[in-house]
């Protein structure tokens, strides 16, 4: 009986080791690099470098684990930590260096870029409209040719003056969400000019810090000539106060209608009827409170008319720019 | 003069029913006067148009000459039917209340008055029994000097000692220039008292007045019995 | 006599309202203490419950000052000219007038102090709890324009106190008349119905017109819009003031026409 239990656990055990061991055994593949770090490979595929991810916000949760990640010996000893997730699109590398400080590196499959780096690889652009403020969240979402109207270029000095706000990239839709990819400058002449952090200037490659930007005499930027984003982007010109919300005609008759009534209408007639009131009354108690009431009414008419008429002419004189 | 007049005088609680009709009445000065009549028949209506608590909707009524209102409010001491005062008073409050606002208010009589009823002046008219109650306002009707007393039902709903009090003191505490109009159904006990009747019938009509005395005299029957007669159903 | 009236109209108002006031000033000290604590570093559970239940009470106490007077003024008003009572108050050597400006009087007073109390209970406890006023009214200056608006503005609260009061006067007195039992309850229905068709009314005008007048207001320049805001209040603080008026004349006429005590 004893024997049998034993051997009964000793076979148990063997599976789990062996079942332990398979697993361990499945190949997650290695991740190794070209020496320039332009490339990456990892299980069988290649991955080009797109960017620095620094503060991007990446959706690990589709993305595997790669514990196997071979660097450069000169690279290596400087590292001591890297974090690295991938599949079959993207590579994500992150390394935290002993001097301190990290870096997060993207690599996208070599098959899946659709245009050259410098111009985006991003599949949708999210833009700020004119007026609003992050917060609002009232974004507005463009594919990417879109954004790439007429490539004019511009001093640095003349687009600084103008308000502006952003524009984040989509790119692999679950994978990377967005961060900030560049900015949208609202002309004073009403054009919508989108800066693109990788080109604006030339020469510079991946360049954000607006300081550099505005400084350089050549930026370029793209003027967007898509009517229908123009008009959800807003003009250049400030807005300060909020468009009069258009009512329908029947609701501002409806309106009037009751301003009138309550501040006209009802008034008048009470005034009148007050009046007969005071007219006929026996007592003199009555007479006194209706002509009081009377007075009243007529007193606020009067008013009324001269504080319309004041209105009036002094929104008339603004109007003509007194 | 007269301390009462009515001329024409017709009140409607509702429009076309009339209480009274073009009722005329004239009561002297100086008379206990007992305003007899069935329910219904205006004996309310007609005190409370006296007293201003109701308007009339035709004619007028001359209090001491003047026309019934505020002003002659000062000439008039009401007791209503039912007690009247904020049962949250205490006496001493009410009896300054009175003397506030009744220039003719005696307030050492009526204190003398509450007295000999072993009334305490310190508590509070909710503590008091019904019939104290009702003895506590006739005390402040009858300690005021007044021209015109309206004693409305003043001995219905109590017990034959506190009536035999309130008439007691209605008579010996009442001012020989003024006059006092009781109405009431329980004439056998009040006839004794009455200088003056008048028995009204219904929308104000009098149908019989005079002397309490002279009437009596002349028809061998007391009050009560006459009234019998007269509104024999 | 109209000072006689005022005495005892303010004496039964105050009667019970005037131990809610003083109560509700320790009440106050308390809750300013109690937010203080709730406020601070660490508060022990304990602490916390101790100190939501100040504020509670005070909240309560506070609200009692507030409401008090109105309730005591329906009471006061029904009590006295409509119940038993009225045998008495309506047989006074006094006016109809009297009567009523003697209600209307003593109503203000106590709705004034009830303001006034809860004002200052809401700066005590402010104040206690650790307020910083100097930060608060940082940089303000007073100028002769906040003087007149402050004026103005007291003269609308006080035009729309007296006609709330009048306006309950009125229901109470329709209610009385046109009922000979559940005075009570009609008058109820009468000023809900009254105040519910005004609302209504409010209601509509605003959810219709909110967009665009705050389009209209906001596209003016501000001083054209402090010069409409000055120039409109005017007649419609005439228009308040015909109403009070107009609502007295009312509560008058059922006082003097309509009366009858039953």
């Amino acid at each position: 009986m004893n024997k049998k239990l034993c051997l009964f656990f000793a076979i148990v055990l063997a599976l789990l080791t062996f079942g332990a061991m398979a697993f361990a055994a499945e190949d997650t593949g290695e991740l190794t690099f070209n020496e320039s770090y332009n490339f990456a490979f990892y299980k069988g595929n290649t991955y080009i470098y797109a960017t620095e991810a620094d503060g991007w916000i990446i959706d690990s949760s589709t993305l595997d684990y790669i514990d196997s990640v071979t660097l450069f010996d000169d690279l290596y000893e400087d590292v001591k930590a890297i974090y690295a997730y991938g599949n079959d699109e993207v590579i994500v590398v992150t390394l935290s260096f002993n001097a301190g400080g990290r870096v997060t590196i993207l690599y996208i499959n070599n098959n899946d870029v659709i245009n050259s780096v410098g111009n985006g690889i991003f599949e949708t652009y999210t833009l700020i409209p004119n007026g609003r403020t992050y917060v609002e969240s009232s974004y507005i979402e463009v594919p990417r040719e879109k954004l790439f109207g007429k490539k004019i270029t511009i001093s640095g000095k003349e687009l600084v003056q103008y308000s502006s706000t952003s524009v984040s990239g989509h790119a692999f839709g679950e994978i990377i969400t967005e961060y900030d990819m560049g900015k949208l400058i609202f002309h004073e002449d009403g054009r919508v000019l989108f800066l693109n952090y990788y080109e604006c200037v030339v020469g510079a490659g991946y360049l954000n810090t607006e300081t550099e930007i505005f400084l350089r005499e050549e930026v370029i930027v793209y003027e967007i000539t898509d009517e229908e984003i123009l008009e959800q982007l807003g003009s250049g010109k400030q807005q300060t106060t909020q468009p009069v919300e258009e009512s329908e005609d029947v609701i501002v008759i409806i309106l009037i209608a009751m301003l009138a009534l309550v501040f006209v209408v009802i008034p008048l007639v009470a005034a009148i009827l007050s009046a007969v009131f005071s007219f006929k009354a026996k007592k003199p108690v009555y007479k006194k409170l209706f002509r009081t009431i009377s007075a009243l009414l007529w007193a606020s008419l009067v008013v009324m008319v001269i504080a319309v008429v004041i209105i009036i002419a002094v929104i008339g004189l603004e109007a003509l720019g007194f | 003069m007269n301390v009462l007049e009515c001329k024409n005088l017709s009140k409607a609680y509702k429009k076309g029913n009339f209480v009274l009709r073009d009722m005329n009445l004239t009561i002297p000065a100086g008379k206990i006067v007992g305003l007899l009549g069935p329910n219904g028949c205006g004996k309310s209506t007609l005190i409370k148009l006296i007293c201003g608590l109701l308007q009339p909707n035709e004619g007028e009524i001359l209090v001491c000459g003047e026309p019934a209102g505020a002003d002659t409010n000062s000439l008039v001491s009401y007791l209503p039917e039912r007690p009247y005062f904020d049962s949250w008073m205490k006496v001493d409050e009410l009896l300054a209340y009175f003397a506030d606002f009744y220039a003719d208010f005696d307030l050492e009589k009526a204190r003398r008055l509450l007295a000999d009823l072993n009334i305490n002046t310190t508590a509070k008219l909710k503590t008091l029994s019904k019939g104290t109650k009702e003895k506590v306002q006739l005390v402040l009707v009858m300690s005021r000097r007044a021209k015109l007393y309206l004693l409305d039902e003043p001995i219905a709903g109590v017990d034959p000692a506190a009536r035999e009090y309130i008439l007691k003191t209605i008579v010996g505490n009442y001012n020989p220039d003024s006059t006092i109009i009781i109405t009431t159904h329980l004439i056998s006990d009040i006839e004794e008292i009455l200088d003056e009747y008048y028995f009204m019938g219904f929308s104000g009509v009098i149908r019989q007045s005079g002397s309490v005395a002279e009437a009596k005299e002349a028809s061998g029957q007391t009050l009560d019995a006459m009234f019998r007669e007269v509104y024999r159903c | 006599m109209l000072k006689k009236l005022l005495r005892y109209d303010l004496k039964f108002l105050f009667r019970y309202w005037w131990i809610a006031a003083v109560a509700s000033l320790p009440a106050s000290v308390m809750g300013g203490f109690a937010i203080k604590l709730l406020n601070s570093e660490f508060p022990t559970t304990g602490a916390i419950l101790v100190a939501v239940l100040m504020i509670l009470a005070t909240i309560l106490t506070i609200v009692a000052v507030a409401v008090m007077p109105t309730i005591m003024i329906a009471i006061r008003f029904y009590k006295n000219l409509y119940s038993d009572e009225g045998y008495l108050t309506f047989t006074l050597p006094v006016s109809r007038a009297n009567l009523l400006n003697s209600k209307i009087i003593s109503s203000f007073i106590i709705e004034m102090a009830s303001v006034l109390t809860v004002a200052i209970n809401v700066l005590l406890m402010a104040i206690i709890a650790g307020a910083n006023f100097s930060e608060i009214f940082q940089g303000y200056v007073f100028r002769v324009g906040d003087g007149i608006l402050a004026l103005a503005f007291v003269l609308l609260f006080s035009l729309l106190v007296v006609s709330s009061t009048l306006l309950m006067f009125v229901c109470i007195s329709v209610g009385a008349v046109i009922t000979k039992k559940h005075k009570v309850l009609a008058a109820i229905g009468i000023y809900y119905g009254v105040t519910g068709f005004v609302s209504g009314f409010s209601q509509l005008f605003v959810s219709l017109s909110s967009g665009l007048i705050v389009g209209i207001v906001l596209s003016m320049k501000e001083d054209v819009r402090t010069l409409v805001g000055s120039l409109m209040a005017l007649p419609i603080i005439l228009i308040i003031a015909a109403v009070v008026v107009g609502l007295y004349t009312l509560v008058h006429w059922i006082m003097d026409r309509k009366l009858n005590l039953s």
